[in-house]
């Protein structure tokens, strides 16, 4: 449905260099990378705003790259809502059908329709200076999606929200994608979104693609230190892998682990701080004692870091399990976690 | 409903002290201004019943300390018009009326302050009633401001702002506003209307300078916006060379505008000559010079022809609209404008439905600073166009055939000041009220 192919693009001293990534017909992609990777100004490059300097953007295998963007077909919310001030709400939303000359009833029919999704009926007749943040995002989406366009780029719409409508507006998102199945591409630095949503991912650091590939690929197996640690793992480490009949064996930090990741050499490795088991009760592949140096509470969850022989550990560990066990700072703990949650990676540059 | 014994008490002290207070001044106004009769003694007492009522009778929410000023004010009232200015039948009547005001405007305190510069202008300085009054009204309408400011912003330096700039806005406007009330209405209307040749004069010249300043700011708009946008959504090498080359035509001395014109399209330059066969040549197409059509034709020149006016005119105002345009302009976020792309607006649809729209605060007050600057100017008309006269150059015309004394020309300057300043508040007025509709 949609594809980039090498797409290169320099605007002032920033570049987006060699993208390329493909969405299918209804696929959910997330675009995740921190603030100044060069997100926006990739969404606004497949909408059209602004050529591309190489490469190619087709959209359904027609080439589009030099086509401007009102006649690309792709809606576009920005992550401040952009709505039109002069216009109501329902002005706003009719604005690009008006500008098609869709039919009175047809346009009547989307609006009842997206009103009836979003549940923003009530607001039609507003003026849309005096919405809340998550009211103009819906306005925004609705307007959007009122030309039905079989693509829809999400420029952080959840961002300025606060995390209750946050919720609220995800789960809209999702039932748009559902009952419109739309593409979406939707770039955002939030990987709790980019784990609810993405069907597909890639991760973006400084105008590059670092890895793109399903949600289970990239989350399970990050593919670089900067992917691992974006999405949130914080037990990084670079180690000497061995690898043999049964497995891996992984020196790092003097401490030896299981792994059944197959990479031998020198590697970078990760453990998810949510597959650590504390005082863990049947065998693990990987069982380590180490004394607690730290303990936050993060609101679901109990960060608990751990120091094995000078090695950092992280652990994430359930309220109800934090409860039973009540580590005190200086404790000594036993932890441990399975051979197939250490994944390895070639370190940058090898 | 009833009343207990010591309320009605207090009602009928309220009722039976301002009947008493009358009968006092009845007594005092017989025996000392025997002149002016019963009859406007006994209204004069009624005056002073209906100015007591009022004061007692709200005494519970005026309370003791301004009940005191209000009586004080009415005592100083009655000594100003009564024993300061004598108290002949007219003064007395004159008192009246300022002592009603004053009673019925001495709940709002700073109300009486007016009453009191009113009283000061035309009993004080009757010769120059109108000036006093204005700038006094004006002056106190500031200082009550300044008191405002200084009693709800707990912020000295707001305050003392404040008073700067009001020395400033003095400077500036005092000036102006002494000239303007010169000539009362009834001089203007004459000089207006009048059937004489200074009357079509006066009519044609004031007329000329609207349409042609109208012609102006029209080119200024219809050219200046296309600029204005590129300047603030494009980059290009030499954007801020035209950026600062903008503000030449504010830089120099009009003079230099008019010499630079007449030495440019001027009767006896190539471009002037020029532009005179091209007319003589159209003139030949549409039936000769001597023919309704043609004659407009054979006309065509710039030096001393509204032409020359208009030249002149947008030279040193279009850059007011430009600047004023790209803030409005710069105003609206690209992204917005990005997002109407988006929705199938082609470039220009977007800058009409989205830009412009949205800049139109900007854009509009634009247009009416450019239009009041054409209108205004005269340096370069002067030497580009002498005739046909505009207002400022008949202005000028008057004041130099007096041998330098205002007499006529200061009428006519009135007259023009005052019409330009209407239809600057006019549109003003008519745009916030459209901008205000449109967001």
């Amino acid at each position: 449905m949609l594809k980039l192919q090498n797409v290169t693009r320099k605007i002032g001293n920033f570049s987006l260099i060699d993208i390329s990534l493909d969405a299918g017909k209804g696929d959910y992609v997330i675009i995740l990378g921190p603030t100044g990777c060069g997100k926006t100004m990739l969404l606004e490059t497949i909408a059209g705003i602004g050529r591309v300097d190489a490469g190619t953007i087709s959209i359904a295998g027609r080439d589009v790259s030099a086509v401007p963007p009102e006649k690309r077909d792709i809606g576009f919310v920005y992550q401040r809502s952009m709505l039109f001030p002069h216009h109501t709400v329902e002005g706003n939303i009719r604005w690009g059908m008006r500008l098609r000359r869709l039919p009175a009833d047809e346009q009547q029919r989307r609006i009842d329709k997206l009103a009836g999704i979003l549940g923003i009926g009530p607001l039609l007749g507003r003026d849309v200076r005096n919405l809340s943040g998550g009211e103009s995002q819906k306005v925004a989406l609705a307007r959007a999606l009122a030309i039905e366009p079989p693509i829809l780029l999400l420029d952080e719409p959840l961002a300025p929200l606060d995390p209750p409508a946050r919720e609220a507006m995800r789960g809209e998102i999702l039932k748009i994608h559902r009952e419109l199945a739309a593409t979406i591409l939707h770039v955002t630095h939030d990987q709790v979104t980019a784990r609810v949503l993405g069907r597909k991912v890639g991760v973006m650091e400084r105008g590059r693609i670092r890895q793109f590939g399903t949600a289970g690929d990239v989350f399970e197996r990050p593919n670089s230190e900067f992917v691992a640690r974006f999405i949130g793992i914080e037990n990084v480490y670079s180690g000497l892998a061995r690898t043999s009949a049964e497995g891996s064996e992984i020196t790092a930090g003097g401490i030896r682990l299981k792994s059944s990741s197959t990479l031998s050499g020198g590697v970078g490795l990760c453990i998810s701080p949510e597959m650590i088991q504390l005082a863990p009760g049947k065998q693990l592949a990987n069982v380590l004692d180490g004394s607690v140096r730290e303990v936050a509470d993060r609101g679901s969850v109990f960060r608990v870091s751990i120091d094995v022989n000078g090695v950092p550990f992280t652990a994430h560990v359930s309220r109800c399990e934090y409860e039973q066990n009540r580590f005190g700072i200086g404790a000594t703990v036993r932890f441990g976690f399975d051979a197939d949650k250490v994944h390895s990676f070639k370190l940058d540059g090898a | 409903m009833t009343l207990t014994l010591s309320s009605a008490k207090k009602l009928q002290g309220r009722i039976i002290i301002p009947l008493a207070l009358a009968t006092g001044q009845l007594a005092i106004v017989r025996q000392f201004w025997p002149q002016l009769g019963d009859a406007i003694g006994t209204f004069l007492a009624l005056v002073a019943l209906l100015c007591a009522l009022n004061g007692t009778l709200n005494i519970v929410r005026l309370g003791r300390r301004m009940l005191g000023l209000y009586a004080l004010g009415y005592v100083l009232l009655f000594a100003f018009f009564m024993v300061a200015l004598g108290g002949a039948p007219h003064r007395a009547l004159m008192f009246s009326v300022v002592a009603l005001f004053f009673c019925a405007l001495f709940h709002m305190g700073f109300l009486v302050g007016y009453v009191i510069i009113v009283v000061v202008a035309y009993f004080v300085f009757p010769f120059h009633a109108l000036p006093v009054l204005v700038t006094l009204s004006i002056f106190y309408t500031l200082v009550m401001q300044v008191r405002r400011v200084a009693r709800h912003a707990d912020n000295y330096l707001l305050t003392a702002f404040f008073l700067v700039s009001f020395l400033l806005v003095l400077v500036v406007f005092f000036p102006l506003l002494h000239f303007m009330v010169q000539r009362t209405p009834q001089d203007l209307a004459k000089a207006f209307f009048a059937a004489d040749a200074l009357g079509s004069d006066v009519r044609e010249a004031i007329w000329r300078s609207i349409v042609t300043s109208s012609i102006s700011t029209g080119i200024a708009v219809v050219l200046g916006l296309p600029l204005a946008y590129v300047l603030v959504r494009a980059d290009f090498r030499g954007k801020s060379i035209l950026d600062v080359a903008l503000d030449v035509p504010i830089l120099i001395p009009a003079p230099i505008v008019g010499i630079a014109l007449i030495m440019f399209v001027g009767g006896s330059t190539d471009l002037g000559l020029a532009v005179k066969r091209a007319g003589e040549s159209l003139a030949a197409l549409f039936g000769g010079a001597n023919s309704p059509a043609g004659s407009a034709f054979a006309n065509i020149r710039f030096e001393g022809s509204a032409l020359g006016i208009i030249f002149a005119q947008v030279i040193v105002s279009a850059p007011f609209f430009i600047r004023s345009a790209m803030t409005g302009i710069r105003g609206v976020d690209p992204r917005l404008e990005n997002v109407a792309r988006t929705l199938g607006a082609g470039p220009l649809k977007t800058f009409a439905l989205i830009t412009l729209p949205l800049a139109v605060r900007g854009v509009f007050s634009g247009a009416i600073l450019c239009w009041a600057r054409a209108i205004s100017e005269w340096g370069s008309i002067q030497l580009i166009a002498y005739r046909p006269l505009t207002g400022p150059t008949l202005i000028y015309d008057l004041y130099q055939a007096k041998g330098g004394a205002p007499g006529p020309s200061a009428t006519v300057a009135i007259l023009m000041a005052l019409i330009c300043l209407g239809i600057f508040i006019v549109l003003h007025v008519v745009g916030s009220r459209l901008i205000w509709r449109r967001g």
